[in-house]
């Protein structure tokens, strides 16, 4: 597919509710030091999609995808074969480096289903920031900074905790019945559109400028965080009555926080940016979490202590 | 030889549809045999060239095809011919039909395809130097038994857009088994599908023209998908979506408004053989009108046309409701409504509103959803995390050859795939060679490569179940049966004091491959029999152990072994060797378990459990076995019995 096509993708402004999993890749876009989201859920909740759409939407391209079985040279990069095969040796960069080269953002669809070897590698290049390569006669180290952007279906299996831990956010994504019919109406009216490529209705084109508003938008509250250090010691208290493993946790709260307070157009964190982040954020952090491998341990006492430390 | 008419055109529309709709490139037909897999394939191939005017490939993806044949390895022309990848559909390729015969025993390189193609926009191929985007041109027809739906990964069952259930052979089985002797294929009346490539080449046209400037469906065509399938939280849109689509096509088919009908017709098709009968096309697609008579108010029963038997009645002489009834049974709400058009302005007939059983007034009877999708209800037969490729390093040697890897050791060099490897540096390496015109394959040690193996068992749990004591007690054995699914253990089942079998004075093992091995099950449920050969049961437990853990290349690397019993083991482990009781037995029975026990304690690699009997007539006993044991954790014991 011709990285310009994209009749087939449905416009990031076409998504329908799922606000906490847009809410996510906005907020991680904004706040990139929080190094990316894994979005976890059912089948048929339209997480690729919307992963791809919001690509497209800010750099008008597909993400750098690691598909399940990408083979390691592709991934830490390796010669050209075309021209190896013809006798000149000409490097290709692997995905880790494209990712680094195109903002950051590397997505794997079905992260869950990655062979070991290559969650190896990138557990190592995501905990050093450094992407070292001794492979086929080629030796060189390089500093990149990526953000992983993983969906998963967890019926296949959970996470290794150290790959969990990775992911900043976490969203657990599900099916929300009250949506059902508008989503129907709007992927039928795409699929009607996509039969028709030459003539994009009207409502795809208001849709595409709705992203590059959209787009605009996020830009501006990526130049505008407020500070984060008045609301540190909250950030603290709630991650160590939830008992998050680490430091990471409150780290990640907060500039969650700073990330939801820019979007929201605040000038400083509320208590209620910090409410709206808090299961993003900790919820593959808590104890428990980890040996399901999806993270899905948040609920009511969670959510109650969050009121109790929040007012 | 044809099938039967109704139903085959039923069949062939649906299939029209899933050729012309893109979201319906993924057909899944339950319990179809090979005849069945045929024709549908040869009736898609037929409308797909007639839909898009190209050549069509096909091909049958087996259980045995793996990574390098699915997604290539970079040789396309270079002497290898499917080194482009049966799956990679690159912009300007043939669209693909991929047969998969059946679901159940696909491999789990082929699934794991199958779960990144189907339904994506598009697809990234990531390997050994290729890096390429594509819109995966393929339709994917599968078959499936009802049965073995268990065994397929529901990620992958919901992927598949279309389920169709075939029309089944002709009336007379003597008149099929005349034709598969003579070898006269089953196929379809070419006059059907005539008629419907015909449909299917108007809607390209139509298309073509950008002439498809229908107004949006009405609220109530939206009413009537999302009341026809359940909305269980957790099914996602995809169910929904399918129906819609379905109802899309075969309204494009008839160059028609979407009307609830259709959504009517798409459920009959998904819904086709709930209740084992043909389908019947619906009344209201032949125009309604011409089944409702006029003056006399005498009115043909629109469910005698082509169906079961159903005697023709008089609108007045008949019950309203019954009839009513009727005409709901037959899935025809949107020809009652018509029936109602008709009595306007007098009395409401049959009054939609009050249809009982009905949750919304205009919403079609909805469709059969266990039929439809058994897999929500299927026993799980599948391993845990199907899809996930595991390996590791004791299953070097052992396993399905999944791929290959790199590798640093002569021992287990694949030789294709090593010189595979070095055929793309030879012409470089030649340039720079001292001998350039030295014969042979410049090898280098990072061209090595070994074959990459599926993962077999390295866990094994060993059951001792002293059925004597313990043959209502195997559900304390969930926890240990649950982490075995998760580890894909093996597991060996010992059973002490089983009725029956070639001597009771003996233990007996059943080695199994998992816990979805049926032969586990029936190894737990046995009946008690005189004797309690405890010492015999650990002693092949021992046995076990050391064959799978110490003796050669012994693949396991850690066994569990759970101990069901009282301890009162009552056959002295030489009368188990031997066959036969020599004399009066004391407490031997229980003195030679301790001995084997304490065997069983020193094995490395190794922990055991003891779960104790309902009723331990001699808890001190059984201490003194979880001692010798070596258990970690002794389970708290039950006062004496009464």
């Amino acid at each position: 597919m011709n990285q310009d096509s994209v009749i087939n993708l449905l416009p990031y402004s076409a998504v329908t509710g799922q606000r906490a999993l847009t809410l996510a890749l906005e907020i991680a876009y904004v706040a990139p030091r929080i190094n990316g989201v894994l979005l976890s859920g059912e089948r048929g909740t339209g997480k690729s999609t919307t992963v791809r759409a919001f690509s497209y939407m800010l750099h008008s391209r597909l993400p750098v995808t690691i598909p399940i079985n990408a083979t390691e040279d592709r991934v830490v990069g390796g010669w050209k074969v075309e021209d190896l095969m013809r006798g000149e040796a000409i490097e290709q960069k692997g995905l880790i480096e494209e990712a680094h080269d195109a903002g950051g953002m590397l997505y794997i669809d079905e992260v869950n289903l990655l062979d070991d070897h290559i969650v190896n590698i990138l557990l190592d290049v995501t905990a050093n920031g450094i992407l070292e390569v001794q492979r086929e006669g080629r030796a060189f180290r390089r500093q990149v900074r990526i953000s992983l952007v993983g969906t998963m279906n967890p019926e296949e299996g959970g996470l290794r905790p150290q790959l969990l831990d990775r992911f900043g956010l976490m969203v657990t994504v599900r099916t929300e019945p009250e949506n059902r019919r508008e989503v129907l109406k709007q992927v039928l009216r795409f699929d009607k559109a996509c039969a028709t490529p030459d003539a994009p209705p009207a409502w795809l084109r208001d849709l595409r400028k709705q992203d590059a508003a959209r787009r605009e938008s996020l830009n501006q509250a990526k130049r505008r965080l407020p500070d984060s250090e008045p609301v540190l010691d909250l950030c603290v208290d709630l991650t160590a009555e939830l008992k998050c493993d680490g430091h990471r946790g409150a780290l990640v709260l907060a500039q969650a926080a700073q990330a939801c307070a820019a979007l929201n157009g605040h000038r400083e964190i509320t208590r209620d940016d910090i409410r709206a982040v808090a299961q993003l954020a900790l919820q593959h952090r808590i104890p428990g979490a980890s040996s399901a491998g999806d993270g899905s341990y948040w609920g009511d006492a969670e959510n109650a202590v969050v009121d109790r430390i929040l007012g | 030889m044809s099938m039967p008419t109704p139903a085959l055109e039923a069949f062939l529309r649906a299939l029209a549809v899933a050729a012309i709709h893109p979201g319906l490139h993924s057909v899944l037909l339950f319990d179809a045999d090979k005849d069945e897999l045929d024709v549908a394939e040869v009736c898609l191939r037929t409308f797909l060239e007639t839909f898009l005017e190209e050549p069509i490939e096909a091909f049958t993806l087996g259980p045995y095809h793996h990574e390098q044949e699915l997604w290539g390895d970079g040789l396309e022309g270079r002497g290898f011919s499917n080194g482009g990848g049966l799956l990679v559909t690159p912009e300007g390729a043939p669209l693909r039909v991929v047969v998969i015969r059946d679901l159940s025993v696909l491999g789990v390189d082929a699934a794991r395809a199958c779960i990144q193609l189907m339904d994506s926009p598009i697809a990234h191929l990531e390997r050994h130097g290729r890096q390429l985007s594509f819109t995966p041109r393929i339709l994917w027809l599968a078959g499936c038994a009802r049965d073995a739906v268990g065994e397929v990964s529901a990620h992958l069952l919901d992927r598949f857009a279309l389920r169709l259930h075939p029309p089944g052979w002709c009336a007379d089985p003597r008149e099929r088994l005349r034709g598969s002797l003579r070898g006269v294929p089953l196929k379809p009346d070419p006059a059907l599908v005539h008629r419907v490539k015909r449909d299917v080449g108007r809607v390209r046209v139509c298309l073509r023209a950008g002439a498809e400037h229908t107004p949006p469906p009405a609220p109530s065509v939206f009413d009537c998908i999302l009341g026809a399938i359940g909305t269980a939280p957790s099914e996602g849109s995809r169910r929904q979506l399918s129906l819609a689509r379905l109802a899309v096509g075969l309204a494009r088919l008839e160059q028609a408004q979407l009307a609830r009908r259709h959504v009517v017709e798409a459920v009959e098709l998904l819904g086709f053989g709930a209740a084992g009968a043909p389908a019947r096309p619906s009344p209201a697609r032949k125009g309604a009108a011409s089944v409702l008579s006029d003056g006399g108010g005498v009115l043909q029963d629109p469910l005698e046309e082509g169906g079961a038997a159903a005697p023709s009645g008089v609108l007045g002489a008949h019950d309203p409701q019954e009839v009513f009834e009727r005409l709901r049974r037959a899935a025809l709400g949107a020809l009652a409504e018509e029936v109602n058009d008709l009595y306007q302005g007098a009395q409401q007939v049959f009054p939609v509103a009050s249809l009982p059983g009905t949750s919304a007034p205009e919403a079609p009877i909805p469709l059969d959803a266990d039929h439809v999708f058994p897999e929500d209800k299927a026993p799980v037969r599948r391993q845990y995390a199907a899809l996930r490729v595991a390996t590791s390093e004791r299953s070097r040697f052992r396993g399905p050859i999944i791929g290959t890897r790199v590798t640093d050791r002569m021992d287990e060099v694949a030789l294709i795939p090593t010189l595979m490897a070095a055929s793309l540096y030879q012409a470089f390496r030649r340039q720079r060679s001292t001998r350039p015109e030295a014969e042979g394959v410049i090898l280098l040690k990072s061209d090595l490569r070994a074959w990459r193996r599926g993962q077999t068992a390295e866990r094994l749990l060993i059951v001792v179940l002293d059925v004597t004591a313990c043959h209502d007690s195997v559900e304390a054995l969930e926890p240990f049966l649950r982490r075995a699914y998760v580890d894909r253990a093996a597991v060996r089942v010992i059973s002490v004091g089983a009725l029956g079998g070639e001597n009771e004075l003996r233990a007996r093992a059943v080695a199994t491959r998992g816990v979805l091995d049926p032969d586990l099950a029936r190894a737990l449920d046995q009946a008690p029999g005189q004797a309690t050969p405890l010492a015999h049961g650990l002693y092949l437990a021992l046995r076990a152990v050391r064959e799978h853990c110490h003796h050669g290349r012994g693949s396991m690397n850690r066994v569990e072994i759970v101990v069901l019993t009282d301890g009162l083991g009552n056959v002295p482990l030489a009368a188990s060797l031997s066959g036969r009781i020599s004399g009066p037995v004391a407490g031997e029975g229980i003195e030679d378990a301790l001995v084997v026990a304490g065997e069983l304690s020193r094995l490395k690699s190794t922990e055991s459990f003891l779960i104790p009997a309902p009723l331990v007539r001699a808890p001190d006993v059984l201490r003194t076995l979880a001692d010798a044991l070596g258990v970690a954790d002794p389970p708290a014991l039950q006062g004496e019995a009464r």
